[in-house]
């Protein structure tokens, strides 16, 4: 198992990763000369180098079918113990010789070391083993301060986060959700899990119907944009902990839909109703392209979705599946449905309910978004 | 696994992954893996290091052109690009049916693998991966240093790695 060739390899393969890692975050040009350099050193360098790339973009595609939720991952991660114990006779010749000496020591008083080791070792397993009770469920995403930060769910939801924004997210079977913590999160809900989904934001909580629907957290008020389906918003929560029931369904205050755009106080009452909100202005924070790679189209019609234009909507079950890679104007889908238009037999049609994507000859709308 | 560069040409092109799709796709049947890796490398050579500017563009960029130099050259099988098919190359675009079967295969290889990781490794390239969590965000749910969250990925990708080259 660990002959030389093999350690040799994985050599390569964590420098290699080292690389991918130091690339994605952009190098500078001391360190761009020396990854050159690293990889002129060996036709393996180069082929290892390739490879990680390759697998840096499979990880993606692997890890969004785990169904473990993160906060199971958290505490698996927090239950192993951060230090190893040493095997005896597996202590590196220099580290033997150190503790020979403190060994030396602790033999005139055997049992006080013993107790001492005892009492480490107990110390260990409760500080590790010990859950965090102050956090509360879900991991959270902050955006960097200079750039929208774009954040796919495991239950096939999609995010974008303002700059600087905070949100915390709570995937559960159960139910699913996301807390606002601060600024603007424009959710486009997944639907692989069926777990009710509601969003949090100061004591309001809101419950999705199926929706694209942007929310803003500001110190004293919060503001909901529907752009598409319905967002009922829930009675002001008390200060005990609280769930959505069933039995809850009647503390519904307003069902919002497409368009309409409601600002909310402190207290969670709803102190203002806009029926016919400003999208262009409202909106102006998301991306002025859109950015895909090996992205199925039925998800790149979703992105183009959240600009507040015309729905765009993929009829066809065949096209929705396709991957592709590109760029596009956000605000402008006519160059993605010119795109569309190339595959054979792909033509548009264009009603109330926005713009439809279909085939010659097949109408079904088994891949309508 | 050998780490000579014919093994690790190997392994890059011979499984299933996305390149050796993509070399299939545009040259009718599987490419060479050792003289794709091996030219790549030559060309990287004679290049001045200083004026590459995005060393991974860069590799990929000269695999592509020497993939395309072949297909274009005397494959009877190989792909005759135009019209759509040209907007599909400047997109980059995979459109292929059995994509679909391989990437499932490889993904659950994948997922296999990551299950062997230690709990904290398994934690980090989830997170990172699938719940798409930045270094700082990891390291502060998992109470680590930014510096250690770095390692694991390092750590848990290049496990990955070896699994998947048994599988080859």
């Amino acid at each position: 198992m660990h002959d030389p060739t093999t350690l040799a390899a994985r050599r390569i393969a964590e420098e290699a990763g080292q690389w991918l890692l130091a690339s994605r975050e952009g190098l500078d040009e001391a360190s761009r000369v020396t990854f050159v350099n690293w990889l002129r050193h060996s036709p393996a360098h180069v082929a290892e180098y390739m490879a990680a790339v390759q697998l840096d973009q499979d990880m993606k595609e692997a890890a969004v079918r785990e169904p473990v939720a993160a906060s199971v991952l958290i505490a698996q991660a927090a239950s192993e113990p951060a230090v190893v114990a040493l095997r005896p006779g597996a202590m590196s010749p220099a580290r033997r010789a150190r503790s020979s000496h403190v060994a030396g020591r602790a033999r005139r008083w055997p049992w006080i070391a013993g107790a001492l080791t005892m009492a480490a070792a107990v110390a260990l397993v409760v500080l590790t083993a010990w859950p965090r009770q102050d956090a509360p469920p879900g991991i959270v995403y902050t955006a960097p301060t200079d750039a929208v930060r774009s954040i796919d769910l495991a239950d096939g939801s999609h995010i974008q986060l303002d700059r600087g924004s905070r949100i915390r997210v709570d995937l559960g079977t159960a139910g699913r959700d996301i807390a606002v913590l601060d600024g603007t999160m424009m959710l486009d809900v997944g639907h692989r899990s069926g777990a009710p989904l509601t969003v949090t934001l100061g004591r309001s909580v809101l419950r999705d119907i199926g929706t694209v629907f942007q929310v803003t957290a500001t110190p004293g008020t919060g503001e909901v944009i529907v752009l598409s389906g319905q967002v009922d918003v829930m009675a002001p929560r008390d200060d005990r902990p609280w769930s959505w029931t069933a039995k809850s369904a009647s503390q519904v205050v307003a069902h919002l839909k497409a368009g309409e755009h409601a600002t909310l106080a402190s207290d969670g009452s709803l102190t203002h109703l806009e029926p016919h909100a400003d999208l262009s202005t409202d909106l102006a924070w998301l991306p002025a392209d859109i950015d895909f790679h090996d992205a199925p189209v039925a998800d790149v019609a979703r992105r183009f979705n959240h600009y507040g234009q015309a729905l765009l909507l993929i009829d066809d079950a065949q096209v929705a599946g396709m991957r592709i890679s590109g760029r596009f104007h956000a605000r402008d889908p006519s160059g993605f449905i010119a795109y569309l238009q190339t595959f054979p037999g792909v033509q548009v049609r264009r009603d109330g309910a926005g713009t439809h994507i279909v085939r010659r000859g097949h109408g079904g709308a088994a891949a309508r978004l | 696994m050998s780490d000579s560069p014919t093994g690790l040409a190997h392994v890059l092109l011979e499984q299933d992954g996305p390149l050796h799709r993509y070399v299939r796709s545009r040259t009718g049947h599987a490419w060479d893996a050792q003289d794709l890796v091996q030219e790549t490398y030559l060309r990287l050579l004679s290049a001045d290091p200083e004026s590459i500017r995005n060393p991974e563009a860069y590799l990929f960029t000269v695999a592509t052109n020497l993939l395309r130099q072949r297909a274009g050259g005397r494959q009877p099988g190989a792909r005759e690009e135009g019209g759509r098919d040209d907007l599909l190359e400047r997109l980059a675009t995979p459109c292929h049916a059995e994509a679909d079967v391989d990437r499932d295969v490889r993904s659950k290889r994948l997922l296999a693998l990551m299950e062997r990781l230690s709990p904290k490794c398994r934690a980090v390239m989830l997170l990172h991966y699938r719940d798409d969590l930045s270094y700082r965000d990891i390291a502060e749910q998992l109470d680590l240093s930014v510096h250690m969250v770095k390692k694991y990925i390092v750590k848990g990708l290049a496990a990955c790695r070896q699994g998947m080259a048994r599988y080859a």
